[in-house]
C-alpha cells in the first residue's frame, strides 16, 4: 500500500528534522539534512509509482541530487572554515558573531 | 506492499537513527551511506532504476567521501559534547509523531489518481524533452557549488615579507645566504 510508504517517507522526515533540531555538532546537522533529503527522494519516487508516471519523477529526483551534492559540497566547506576560526565543531560557537 | 520493501524501510528507518545517535561521526557517516544504499535497493524495486544509480553512485558514494574526508580534517573529540537528553526524548516523540504521520497519511493518501504520463515514453526523452529545462538549472547548481566552494576555500596571498618568513622557516635561510 502506498499509505505504508508515505508514512515511512514521514517516520525518516522526522528523525532529521529531530537531529538537526537537537545536535550540536555541525556534521551531524548536515547528516540530519540529509536524512531529510532522503525522505524527499522517497516521497518523489512513491508518488511517481504510484500514478504510473516513473520517468517524470526520476527526472525531478536526478535533479534533486545534484542539488543536494552541491549543496553538502558548500556546506562542508563552510564547516570547515568554521573549523579553522572556533577550532571547534559545536554550533553554539557560532552565536558569538558580534565584531 | 511487498515485504521486502517493507523490510528494507524499516532498515532504512534503523540506519537513520543510527546515523543521528552514533558518538562517532565516521560510524555516523558510514550509516548514511548504507542507508542510501538501501534507498537505492528500494529505488529499483519501485521501477526507477535511473534515480537508483544516481542515489547510490552520488549520494552514497561521492557524498559519504565528502564527508569522510571532513571529519578526517576536523577530527575533535571532545569540543562539541552532544546533549544526553535528546536520546532519552527520543524514542516518545518517535511514538507520538508516529502515532500523528499514520492518521495524516491515511487521510491524505488512500486514493492516489492514476497520473496521465505517456507509458511509450523513454527516460531518455523524458529527461532531455519533457524536463529539459531541468537540465539547465542543474548545470547552474553545480557551477554554483564549485564556485561557492572555491571561494569559502581561497586563501589570502601572502605579502612578499610573508613569503621570506615562509622560506626560512622551511630552508633555515639557506636560500637567503646564496
Amino acid at each position: 500500500m502506498v499509505v505504508t510508504y508515505y508514512i515511512f517517507v514521514g517516520l525518516l522526515f522526522f528523525i532529521g528534522l529531530y537531529c538537526l533540531l537537537t545536535s550540536r555538532n555541525l556534521i551531524k546537522l548536515l547528516i540530519g539534512l540529509e536524512i531529510m533529503a532522503k525522505s524527499a527522494v522517497l516521497s518523489f519516487i512513491v508518488a511517481g509509482w504510484a500514478r504510473g508516471e516513473n520517468f517524470v519523477s526520476q527526472s525531478v529526483v536526478i535533479t534533486f541530487i545534484v542539488i543536494e551534492v552541491s549543496i553538502v559540497a558548500v556546506a562542508l566547506a563552510l564547516v570547515i572554515n568554521v573549523y579553522k576560526n572556533t577550532g571547534s565543531l559545536d554550533i553554539r560557537n557560532l552565536a558569538k558573531l558580534k565584531g | 506492499m511487498d515485504l521486502l520493501n517493507l523490510i528494507l524501510l524499516l532498515m532504512l528507518a534503523g540506519f537513520a537513527v543510527m546515523a543521528v545517535f552514533l558518538k562517532d561521526l565516521l560510524k555516523a557517516a558510514i550509516s548514511l551511506a548504507f542507508m542510501s544504499a538501501l534507498l537505492a535497493v528500494l529505488l529499483y524495486r519501485l521501477n526507477s532504476p535511473f534515480a537508483a544509480v544516481f542515489e547510490l553512485s552520488v549520494v552514497a558514494g561521492l557524498i559519504t567521501v565528502l564527508f569522510v574526508s571532513v571529519i578526517a580534517l576536523t577530527r575533535e573529540e571532545e569540543t562539541a559534547k552532544e546533549a544526553r537528553w535528546p536520546a532519552y526524548v527520543f524514542p516518545l516523540a518517535l511514538v507520538v509523531f508516529g502515532l500523528i504521520d499514520i492518521k495524516v497519511m491515511h487521510s491524505l493518501f488512500t486514493n492516489i489518481p492514476q497520473g496521465f504520463g505517456n507509458p511509450e515514453a523513454s527516460f531518455g526523452a523524458t529527461l532531455w524533452g519533457v524536463r529539459s529545462l531541468d537540465i539547465l538549472g542543474q548545470i547552474a547548481v553545480i557551477f554554483g557549488g564549485v564556485f561557492g566552494v572555491l571561494a569559502l576555500l581561497r586563501e589570502k596571498p601572502l605579502t612578499a615579507k610573508q613569503k621570506e618568513e615562509a622560506i626560512i622557516a622551511k630552508d633555515g635561510g639557506k636560500e637567503k645566504l646564496w
